[in-house]
């Protein structure tokens, strides 16, 4: 090949170097200018950081792929960003017949795309195939207390439970949107991928698809419920953050979820551009390994939550749009158990450690290490924000005794790591809720079975106490009984500091100032159980 | 026929190596700590018969060599399984890659070739004057910013002020669409190897230039284009085609900054990406094909260098 080249150089070059000047000079298309005025029209062009996995949630749970897949498929059951309260989506109605049995009444005249009506045995089938081990699906963990899935009606589907599980409607809706059984047995083997696709009853219907380039969805013009606003929705892939701005800068996308809030500020200077933000309950803490030394010293921790400042943190690391968290419950989920009684005295009656570094120090004086020690702490290399935040603590760690080195780790490093349960000392963590309430949570950093491996509860911290009340939590159907058994919980996390916590982060939309986006968006609610694509529209 | 044998030995070595390198890369796979299933679970706190269910449907259970000879058989039938992330049959990720990869690093390759053969050889003929002091300085520029600085700046100047270039991706499939979506990549990728081609050909060009040969053929008072297209180029593009190759090579497969800024859907990126997830399958693809290319790549440098050098020729094919 490079002989040739040499032989027949001249022309060849000259040949190219025309190609090119052509290129350069007659391809400029109109759109492209970097002062970008409003240019709201019926096509949306949004940016992702990464391509769904795929289109079938089993095989593709991560918030990319729900990006795509929650404007095609629908749960039975969604929850409404603003009130956190579970409401009908296919599912019309639901009863309890007794507590481990279900009874749901399917949405009528409802189709898929291809015309077909949806009935109670597509309902069934979505269900049954997630805990399905054959399946082996991404989703399997949220129907661990399932047992059987029927249709019960041409428009009723039951759900049999092994043991009573309250989070039963959250597990359905986000662990198994609903897809069409024809569909899905004649695509088996590429359901959910670029030939395969999918076939749902969403508001938006797959055009075509690849992991790595994108979706393009156009409008389901025979949708059941409001139809949206935009025809066609394209999620394109901009693998790089600071390429993803300076697209949404030229124009070239309308908008997209992934700003990172660390610099949010330099989004928020962009000509042409909005960014909402709204509180989110996904929790960062410090997890303290209380079964080995020197965590297991309850001064010791305690020293370290005195010598913490969360407000300076928040506005260091989320350019202040994140809430300073004193417990490891969100507020505004406890509040979602009871909205009739306010929550808040609860949270002004905790303990709380100030920052104070005199305070810390004579915390550490009353424990076994008055001396201080040294420790080193992992995070991941895709959660920078983790990094800059034992960065900071380790200076005020150090005025105390404290020796604070954090270690860079790749992902698959981290999660062997933390996976294996050992040795866990100091981490840093991130934990969301995927259903309003704030049991899960608990349940997963405080509850025995996550002293194991690949277990949350990386504090290794089991008290009698909190067993009993976790147990209490999970089999009451009395909010304000449940309200109480959490209040306790808060109540002596916050005194025993097995967690420290820290902040819960927000949810951020941007968008170009030719669309609006109707309604709140939310990071857990509004990306796993609704249509974000649904609520844009062009702005007057 | 003697070129026939040649041939011949040098693929079966290639093979071996190919077998041997697969070896080992899923040998340090399987050393590596973590599996595949925790990148796929990494959200929610994941129970332990869904990560069972996974790892059987993937057969991580499996002894190591079972699982090595498993992906062995199939390879040799051209069938290199699916990825774990999503289910894609990596033949066919593979060949999406490769495609969109291929046309970039030509394309890439033509402007480095098209900018440091010239200057070379004009660097070799002017020799320490004012023409080599000033493309020596300018390849060093370009070679010490690195790729994902360029690929910045070219985005931001190019694309978002002036509007002129796209910002991301690769573009529809056809020739004209990818011309105008590779022209910035392919740019930055060429600025960080015009400095080592324009050196190489320079320094051929230094000893050929001067050597009595090409003198006289200027005291005889030859054309320009003579002088440099018979004489100069052929004589030394040696050192040129070695470089080359290994040009080559590195824009088929290190090209991950560049891919990263502009958002091409290339091997750079896969490699990178497969290896994070632990996506088993794919790493062993990528890892075959990357040294596929470059086996591929010396062989052919190799088998041009007997096209243009008939001394190198004799003494290979003796």
């Amino acid at each position: 090949m490079t002989v040739m080249k040499r032989r027949t150089g001249m022309k060849a070059a000259i040949a190219l170097a025309a190609t090119i000047t052509l290129a350069l000079t007659g391809c400029s298309p109109g759109s492209n200018s970097g002062d970008k005025g409003p240019a709201g029209d019926d096509t949306l062009t949004w940016g992702v950081l990464a391509g769904p996995r795929s289109l079938d949630p089993a095989h593709g749970y991560n918030t990319t792929s729900a990006a795509a897949y929650t404007n095609m498929l629908e749960p039975l059951v969604s929850v409404d960003p603003e009130t956190l309260q579970a409401e009908p989506a296919l599912a019309v109605s639901w009863e309890q017949p007794d507590e481990k049995t279900w009874v749901f009444q399917i949405r009528d005249g409802v189709t898929f795309w291809n015309g077909d009506p949806l009935t109670a045995e597509d309902v069934a089938f979505s269900l049954s195939r997630m805990f399905d081990p054959e399946e082996a699906s991404e989703t399997a963990s949220k129907f661990v207390n399932f047992d059987s899935v029927e249709a019960t009606g041409s428009l009723e589907v039951t759900v049999n439970l092994k043991n009573a599980d309250k989070l039963t409607l959250y597990n359905i809706g986000i662990g198994a949107p609903i897809m069409q059984k024809k569909y899905a047995e004649e695509h088996a083997d590429d359901l959910g991928g670029s030939e395969g696709l999918i076939m749902g009853t969403g508001p938006f219907k797959v055009v075509s698809y690849n992991p790595a380039t994108g979706v393009t969805m156009e409008r389901n013009d025979d949708y059941w419920g409001e139809k949206p606003a935009i025809r066609e929705v394209t999620l394109e892939v901009i693998n790089d953050v600071e390429s993803l701005r300076l697209a949404l800068s030229a124009g070239e996308i309308d908008g997209t979820f992934d700003v990172p809030l660390m610099s949010s500020s330099q989004w928020e200077k962009m000509d042409h551009t909005n960014l909402t933000f709204s509180p989110s309950p996904f929790l960062y803490y410090l997890s303290l390994d209380t079964s080995a030394e020197p965590w297991s010293d309850i001064h010791v921790r305690r020293a370290v939550a005195h010598a913490i400042d969360k407000d300076g943190l928040v506005d260091a690391l989320f350019g202040g749009h994140g809430d300073v968290a004193d417990s490891l419950v969100n507020q505004d989920l406890l509040q979602a158990l009871t909205p009739d009684t306010d929550v808040q005295p609860i949270f002004d009656d905790l303990t709380k450690y100030e920052f104070d570094i005199d305070m810390a120090k004579d915390e550490l004086a009353k424990s076994a290490f008055p001396n201080g020690f040294e420790v080193t702490v992992p995070f991941r290399s895709d959660q920078p924000e983790q990094g800059r935040m034992l960065q900071v603590i380790s200076e005020s760690l150090d005025e105390i005794g404290i020796t604070l080195t954090p270690q860079e780790q790749t992902s698959q490093q981290f999660l062997a790591y933390f996976n294996a349960h050992k040795d866990l000392a100091m981490q840093p963590g991130r934990l969301g809720s995927y259903a309003p309430e704030p049991g899960a949570i608990l349940n997963s950093m405080l509850g025995e079975a996550g002293t194991k491996e690949n277990g949350y509860n990386s504090a290794n911290y089991v008290s009698q106490n909190i067993q009993g009340l976790l147990v209490t939590y999970q089999q009451s159907t009395n909010p304000a009984e449940q309200v109480e058994a959490t209040q306790s919980i808060m109540e002596e996390v916050a005194d025993q500091v097995p967690y420290i916590p820290l902040y819960f982060s927000a949810s951020v939309i941007a968008l170009n100032d030719g669309y609006s986006y109707e309604g709140t968006y939310s990071n857990e609610w509004t990306a796993f159980y609704g249509h974000w694509a649904a609520h844009i529209s062009p702005a007057e | 026929m003697k070129l026939t044998l040649y041939i011949g030995r040098r693929l079966i070595v290639l093979a071996v190596l190919l077998l041997l390198i697969s070896f080992v890369i899923f040998s340090m796979l399987a050393i590596s700590p973590g599996g595949p299933e925790q990148m796929l679970l990494g959200t929610d706190p994941p129970t332990p018969e869904a990560i069972a269910a996974i790892r059987a449907r993937y057969h991580l259970d499996d002894p190591f060599l079972v699982q090595y000879w498993q992906w062995l058989s199939s390879a040799l039938q051209f069938d290199l399984g699916e990825s774990i992330q999503t289910g894609e049959k990596v033949t066919a990720v593979l060949g999406d890659r490769l495609s969109v990869t291929a046309g970039l690093a030509l394309y890439a390759l033509i402007l480095s070739l098209l900018v440091s053969i010239p200057a070379g050889l004009a660097a070799g003929a002017s020799n320490g004057g004012l023409v080599d002091r000033a493309i020596t300085t300018l390849t060093t520029f370009a070679v010490s910013a690195p790729s994902f600085t360029t690929g910045i700046l070219l985005l931001y100047l190019f694309s978002v002020h002036f509007g002129w270039f796209p910002a991301f991706g690769a573009g529809d499939p056809t020739f004209a669409d990818r011309i105008w979506h590779y022209t910035l990549p392919a740019i930055a990728l060429a600025l960080t190897m015009i400095a080592l081609i324009t050196r190489q050909t320079r320094a051929a060009a230094l000893g050929v230039y001067a050597s009595d040969a090409t003198t006289f053929a200027r005291a005889r008072g030859l054309p320009g284009t003579v002088v440099w297209g018979r004489y100069t180029l052929l004589n030394s593009s040696l050192p040129v085609v070695t470089s080359t190759g290994q040009v080559i090579a590195y824009f088929l497969t290190g090209t991950v900054l560049v891919e990263a800024v502009f958002s091409i859907p290339g091997v750079g990126s896969l490699v990178v990406s497969s290896v994070t997830n632990k996506d088993i399958p794919l790493v062993q693809g990528v890892a075959l094909f990357a040294a596929a290319v470059v086996l591929l790549v010396n062989f052919l440098a190799d088998l041009a260098y007997m096209a243009i050098d008939p001394r190198v020729r004799k003494s290979i094919l003796k």
